[in-house]
């Protein structure tokens, strides 16, 4: 059983290093890289505002955060769909699997909670006024929490009764708020001791369960294939994921706005907004970047960062929407329908002007919201239409032609 | 409408698949592509609808290449692949509405066709689906509706009867019947070599990438010296005749 851990283990990290140069592309690491400079900007200003009375809200925030915080990091058991029928005749040995799946979790988990825990460290000295020795206690706590955390699920693999969702409730939110209360308000070393003596009690249940329940296969499945999902989706914002593809929404209120049966000229209008719209890929990408462009730049006063920004993220933008472009390659009636040559180019140069005009327009409205003088956002205003003009251009048709 | 194949060499890489296809196909003709599995019965198809371009020889329609005038050689065309190919984003209503555009057909006249079509094959009721979540078979309708309701002069129609229910084969065999004596030529590749028998007018053996014989039924029975034989009988035979040179 150690040996398979270890097997599924390399297998699941070779994939994560694999996607994760994708997700860490040059683009994203520079837009990453302004967001952590913005925030961080923006939470030592926030430090140097607090005054030297303690606020009445800062323990209930810290409640908050540390709470949610501890939502980061999911039991990882790395079980696949063909071990219901594989794995069955090892049954008995499935909870030294599972050990090892909890101390791993455990361990990524712990990295992320201290983290936060670190980050929040200027705060809970300046703002919470809260001694070295207090926010060292505080941090064990969040880490026996997520341990707590974490062993529901290991109970939950053999005992219906910890699936329940009050129960659930309990362990993530409820229980945590009370102990994370219990440390603030009364004693940091009391609540330790509280969450020590909770954690020891988790793995006497979950030995116990072990002992008296079988390996409930299925629920552990959906488990780890619903984290599998939204891990697949997170990185899918990046690249393209297999396992996310094939997933057709129709959003049936939109079809008015779709484009009509016409002509043969417009066959490929037809088929791209089709796409766009259902598939979930291409708009995805197209509303998560405009809108997180639209906020960005509504936060930079700065009217060159201002038109740097709105150039890049047209950029990310239009470049990420040229693949739609060959998304029916694979239709082999694309091929065999008598169309007139440059129909399809010309229909998805039209799309994407209309999709880059858009995000343009918001880029404008941003413009306004950071108070830029009416020139600064004509400024803006002329960077988009500069952009629309360059990308939908020259450049589509290099690209076209390359793809083609 | 001629669709005139002539001394064809082609395949998917440098090395030939095809070696020297030459045949026709006319008006009001059906002609049937025999041959074993790896024969070249896609491969010829795959040149005719112009995935493919030939490396010798010439494929044309009313003496248009495809290269000449690719929009007039497609319009008279109309395809039904082995394997159903659909959009998965597309409603079955959208998929008749995309034929139509492609086509340029008159709107209306279209979808009378397509409604008859698909009460036919009992899909009238499924235009709102998606039907890339169908069945084998029904998705083969779906080709099939759409295709026909081209009204193309060339009908190219790769293994049809896989995966459709007796209903479907005998409705789709109509179907063929009844294009033809509008004038329409089609060009099958099949299996069903009982069904081929009863239904083409016209038959080409392929084997190995060469035509092995072609001609009408009672060409190959003459051929193959025996009047009594079936076509399953000459088509044994030609295997059996293979097996033994091997």
């Amino acid at each position: 059983m150690n040996n398979l851990w270890n097997v599924r283990l390399k297998k699941y990290q070779r994939m994560l290093l694999r996607y994760s140069k994708f997700v860490l592309n040059d683009h994203f690491v520079l837009a990453l890289l302004f967001l952590v400079g913005g925030l961080g900007l923006g939470y030592s200003n926030f430090l140097k505002s607090l005054p030297d009375a303690l606020n009445w809200w800062s323990k209930p925030l810290i409640v908050v955060i540390f709470v949610l915080v501890l939502q980061i990091g999911s039991f990882v058991s790395l079980l696949d769909g063909p071990d219901t029928v594989f794995l069955l005749p090892l049954e008995n040995k499935m909870f030294s699997f599972l050990k090892r799946a909890f101390r791993y979790s455990f361990f990524i988990a712990s990295c992320f909670q201290s983290l936060c825990v670190l980050i929040a460290v200027p705060f809970l000295q300046q703002g919470v006024h809260l001694t070295g020795i207090n926010i060292f206690l505080l941090w064990l706590i969040q880490l026996l929490l997520k341990e707590i955390y974490l062993g529901r699920f290991f109970i939950t693999s053999y005992s219906v009764s910890f699936d329940k969702w009050w129960i659930k409730l309990l362990f993530e939110i409820g229980g945590p708020s009370l102990v994370i209360i219990v440390a603030l308000y009364v004693s940091a070393l009391e609540a330790l001791i509280l969450t020590i003596a909770i954690s020891i009690s988790v793995f006497y249940f979950a030995r116990k369960a072990a002992k008296q329940n079988v390996f409930r296969w299925k629920r552990m499945l959906q488990i780890e294939n619903h984290r599998m999902m939204g891990l697949y989706h997170l990185i899918n914002l990046f690249t393209d994921v297999p396992q996310v593809k094939g997933k057709i929404h129709r959003f049936k209120l939109l079809d008015v706005y779709l484009p009509k049966m016409k002509s043969s000229k417009d066959v490929f209008k037809f088929l791209y907004w089709r796409a766009l719209i259902r598939k979930g890929e291409y708009s995805n990408l197209f509303l998560r970047l405009s809108l997180l462009g639209f906020f960005i730049l509504m936060f930079i006063p700065n009217i060159l960062l201002a038109v740097i920004l709105t150039i890049l993220f047209l950029y990310l933008i239009g470049f990420q929407l040229l693949p739609l472009y060959n998304d029916y390659d694979d239709i082999i009636f694309t091929h065999i329908y008598p169309l007139k040559r440059g129909a399809r180019l010309s229909n998805f140069r039209g799309m994407l002007r209309i999709l880059l005009l858009v995000t343009g327009i918001l880029f404008v409205v941003a413009s306004v919201f950071a108070r830029h003088s009416l020139y600064e956002t004509l400024g803006i205003a002329g960077a988009t239409i500069l952009m629309i003009i360059i990308l939908t251009g020259n450049f589509l048709t290099k690209y076209a032609a390359k793809n083609t | 409408m001629t669709l005139k194949i002539n001394g064809l060499v082609g395949g998917y890489s440098q090395v030939p698949v095809l070696k020297n296809i030459s045949f026709e196909v006319r008006t009001g003709q059906v002609v049937g592509l025999i041959g074993l599995n790896g024969a070249g019965k896609s491969t010829t198809i795959n040149h005719v609808i112009g995935l493919l371009t030939p490396q010798k020889g010439s494929i044309t329609i009313d003496g248009v290449t495809l290269l000449k005038d690719p929009e007039k050689y497609k319009s008279k065309m109309a395809y039904i692949p082995e394997i159903p190919v659909l959009y998965q984003e597309l409603t079955l209503r959208e998929h008749i509405d995309l034929t139509i555009m492609a086509y340029g057909l008159n709107k209306k006249e279209a979808w009378l066709r397509a409604q008859s079509l698909l009460k036919t094959f009992r899909l009238s009721n499924k235009l709102e689906w998606f039907p890339a979540n169908f069945s084998k078979g029904m998705k083969q309708k779906v080709m099939i509706v759409c295709a026909f309701l081209t009204e193309a002069e060339l009908y190219v129609i790769d293994e049809p009867f896989l995966g459709l229910d007796p209903l479907a084969t005998r409705d789709l065999l109509n179907l063929i019947e009844s294009e033809r004596r509008r004038g329409a030529a089609v060009l099958m590749s099949t299996h069903v070599l009982s069904t081929a028998q009863e239904h083409c007018d016209y038959f080409v053996l392929l084997h190995e990438g060469r035509i092995k014989t072609q001609g009408t039924f009672s060409e190959l029975r003459s051929a193959y010296q025996n009047q009594q034989a079936t076509l399953t009988d000459i088509y044994l035979g030609l295997t059996q005749e293979v097996t033994a040179d091997e």
